[in-house]
């Protein structure tokens, strides 16, 4: 067995160990609360915990041991450069001349250039639709109730959906474009093959450094204005009255 | 041989040394990890760039993503301001530079992922999950508290369901530690829920690279949209990038080009480009022109390094002799504890006016009497404000009911009070710091107060403290101890 499988091996063991060790740990968390709830002591947490102290050192001891071998050991990794597809591409159209191209060639171009669209549009409509689902409803104060634990309850299932269904399309669209990005470069290359190039050179565009400059320095003068705005009028008493004081909320007290 | 080569492989970059600094930087009063008390100094005023939660036992510095969420139900409209102006200026200066260098959550996610598993690798997945932040950052940090905060009910949203920094800094450390044995009895549901979350993120992190930052943390997504207007960060030259994607490859978040929005300036990236396309951007102050082109010098880097270690032992010791012998003793609490008779104090009462010029002690009303800690910043404190005012207007005859403002910004609840209580039985009362900036009274330390508001206790008819709520409490918690008291 190599020295990799090796290393695969004792990976897969810690992760399953690890994955273990959070499981027993939130069990024993969900626990506590379930049949000590109002009667918690250090003591009858610690007596919890103890039950997972197994487990938490069988990982220890793996983690240790895992650092122990990779201190000694000194793989070097050659790096795999990530393919562009899309500047591949882009810089492969450059070269193509159009009237030149078969026929047949352009149209299989075209075809999947129009599905890529499709695609994106499709994905930019449920965005669209998702989002404005979803802004109607976070954006009328009629639905919060004075809870804010039911009213943040209450729209956990709208706010999941209207990043599921998108988050969904975007990835079965990267996916798509992935796979027909790689078939118009095959075709484009065909193109190429079969004397589509162009006869000019492509001028390469120099970008403009003047907004980036302008917007950083007015976003500086800004921040600084609106800094010293705040301070002369006192801003700073609140965050000092908040930060020193234990946020119980912050800390999932209550 | 060997031996060199273990050197090599585990110095730590010039990165992890920055980060170490901050966390140490941004936790200082390491004495506050020995005793479970917060730092309530002034530096608290100021904004730590990262996520570190102000109720860590150890943390100088206010969070960013708390006090923005807590401006926006102020009083005191020039909160916001104060708290924009900061977050603006961190963000045009560096970015999301700050979640690589200066963000102590960030260092622990990376040490997390340092154990040795087999990796989840970035793929369009994570690319497009890289986005839920946005998400995040609009529902928790923005429309909740805003909507709540319109109302006048302060509500941390991110902070109170989702940061696990909290939870860890704040939550964990603060309980651990046998002063703060009183707030195990306020764990409930939304303490197992954080704690679910925080242990998930935290094994998600030893597979996932940086799973909160890159996913789940909206000050990063905040600072990623000035990443290409920041002054400081990482650039890439057009003309001379030929598209390779190495940069890419090496890179461990989901960059589309280097110094985009999810780019967190690591610098992995500058080292391995053909072209050096990649450099870092800054005024020429910082940065030596060139810089990339320069030989590596040996002499120079480990001058830096023994300097770097010098000065971290320095930190050290400084923030270790500073938090045990600088700082002042607290006073111990006495006459706290339930049975205990509570010591006498002499409480001025307020109105919508400020001052009556009548003076009550709790202990010698010879009345039941309920004594609630509160604050106008404080959330839970003004959403139980009502139940007390029940309580006060139900037991009018048998039971005084005073709800004492704390000595940090006790000059806004006359105002308060006039909006919201003008004609109400529930006597009001406020407390003075010796010091203006002092968050806590003389007497709500006395009474065991651990800096968490809201706090209540019940005393009986004799003074003697017989009930002792560390948290918020709903009517009938009241409506039962009050009817127990009577009988």
């Amino acid at each position: 067995m190599t020295k990799k499988y090796l290393h695969l091996l004792y990976g897969i063991i810690l992760s399953v160990v690890l994955v273990i060790c959070g499981i027993c740990l939130i069990v024993a968390c969900v626990d506590i609360y379930d049949f000590q709830a109002g009667s918690f002591s250090r003591e009858s947490v610690a007596a919890a915990f103890d039950t997972i102290s197994i487990p938490v050192f069988c990982c220890l001891a793996l983690v240790i041991v895992g650092f122990l071998i990779d201190a000694f050991s000194f793989r070097e990794t050659k790096l795999k450069p990530e393919k562009q597809y899309e500047t591949i591409l882009h810089n492969l159209c450059k070269k193509v001349d159009i009237t030149k191209c078969p026929p047949e060639l352009v149209q299989a171009i075209r075809k999947k250039r129009i599905w890529r669209m499709a695609w994106r549009g499709c994905t930019a409509g449920v965005l669209v639709f998702c989002s404005s689902l979803f802004f109607g409803y976070a954006l009328n104060a009629q639905n919060y109730p004075d809870d804010a634990n039911s009213a943040v309850l209450q729209a956990m299932p709208l706010f999941f959906t209207c990043l599921t269904l998108p988050c969904c399309f975007a990835i079965f669209t990267a996916y798509h474009k992935k796979f027909s990005m790689r078939k118009e470069i095959e075709l484009v290359k065909q193109a190429l093959a079969q004397g589509a190039a162009s006869d000019a050179i492509p001028a390469v565009k120099e970008k403009k450094q003047t907004g980036v400059i302008i917007a950083r320095y007015s976003v500086l003068v800004i921040a600084v204005v609106v800094l010293v705005v705040g301070f002369c009028f006192g801003g700073m008493a609140d965050v000092l009255a908040k930060a020193a004081a234990i946020c119980t909320e912050c800390v999932g007290l209550g | 041989m060997v031996m060199k080569k273990f050197i090599q492989k585990w110095l730590p970059s010039k990165r992890k040394i920055m980060q170490l600094y901050f966390a140490l930087l941004f936790n200082a009063n390491l004495k506050g990890f020995v005793t479970g008390n917060i730092f309530k100094g002034q530096s608290k005023i100021l904004c730590a760039p990262g996520i570190n939660c102000y109720s860590c036992p150890g943390a100088v510095a206010a969070c960013p993503l708390g006090s923005l969420q807590g401006a926006f139900s102020a009083k005191n409209r020039s909160t916001l301001f104060y708290v924009a102006g900061i977050l603006l200026l961190y963000s045009i200066l560096f970015g999301r530079m700050i979640c690589g260098w200066l963000c102590p959550f960030g260092l622990i996610q990376e040490l997390a992922y340092k154990i040795k598993t087999p990796k989840l690798k970035k793929s369009p997945v994570t690319r497009i999950l890289s986005y839920f932040k946005y998400a995040i950052l609009v529902f928790f940090v923005f429309i909740v508290p805003i909507t709540y905060g319109l109302r006048g009910v302060p509500l941390p949203a991110f902070c109170k369901y989702i940061c696990p920094a909290g939870t860890i800094e704040g939550g964990l450390l603060l309980l651990s530690h046998k002063t703060n044995e009183g707030l195990l009895s306020i764990l409930g549901p939304l303490f197992t829920w954080k704690f679910l979350l925080m242990v998930s993120i935290i094994v998600g992190c030893v597979f996932i690279f940086r799973l909160f930052c890159r996913f789940i943390c909206p000050l990063g997504a905040l600072y990623g949209l000035f990443n290409k207007i920041s002054i400081f960060g990482i650039q890439v030259d057009n003309s001379k990038c030929t598209h390779c994607g190495l940069c890419q490859a090496k890179c461990k978040v989901d960059i589309r080009n280097p110094g985009d929005q999810e780019c967190i300036s690591c610098g992995e990236c500058v080292g391995v480009c053909p072209t050096k396309a990649i450099s870092w951007k800054g005024p020429k102050i910082f940065l030596a022109p060139n810089e990339t082109d320069k030989p590596k010098q040996k002499t120079a880097k480990k001058v830096t390094r023994s300097i770097s270690a010098v000065l971290l032992a320095a930190m050290l010791i400084g923030t270790i002799g500073y938090s045990w012998f600088a700082s002042g003793e607290q006073l111990p609490p006495e006459g706290n504890q339930i049975g205990d008779l509570c010591p006498g104090y002499e409480l001025e009462l307020i109105d919508g006016n400020g001052p009556t010029g009548q003076y009550l002690n709790p202990s010698q009303s010879g009345k039941i009497t309920v004594i609630n800690f509160w604050g106008t910043w404080c959330g839970p404190c003004v959403k139980e404000l009502p139940y007390f005012q029940q309580i006060a207007e139900e037991y009018a005859d048998s039971v005084t009911v005073v709800a004492i403002h704390s000595a940090g910004l006790s000059d806004t609840a006359p105002a308060y009070i006039a909006d919201n209580y003008p004609d109400s039985k529930l006597l009001f009362s406020w407390e003075k710091g010796a010091n203006p900036s002092d968050m806590d009274g003389q007497y709500y330390l006395t009474l065991g107060g651990l800096s968490a508001y809201p706090y209540t206790l019940i005393l009986d008819e004799t003074g003697v403290i017989r009930y002792i709520f560390f948290s918020s409490v709903h009517y009938e918690d009241l409506k039962n101890a009050v009817d127990e008291l009577l009988a």
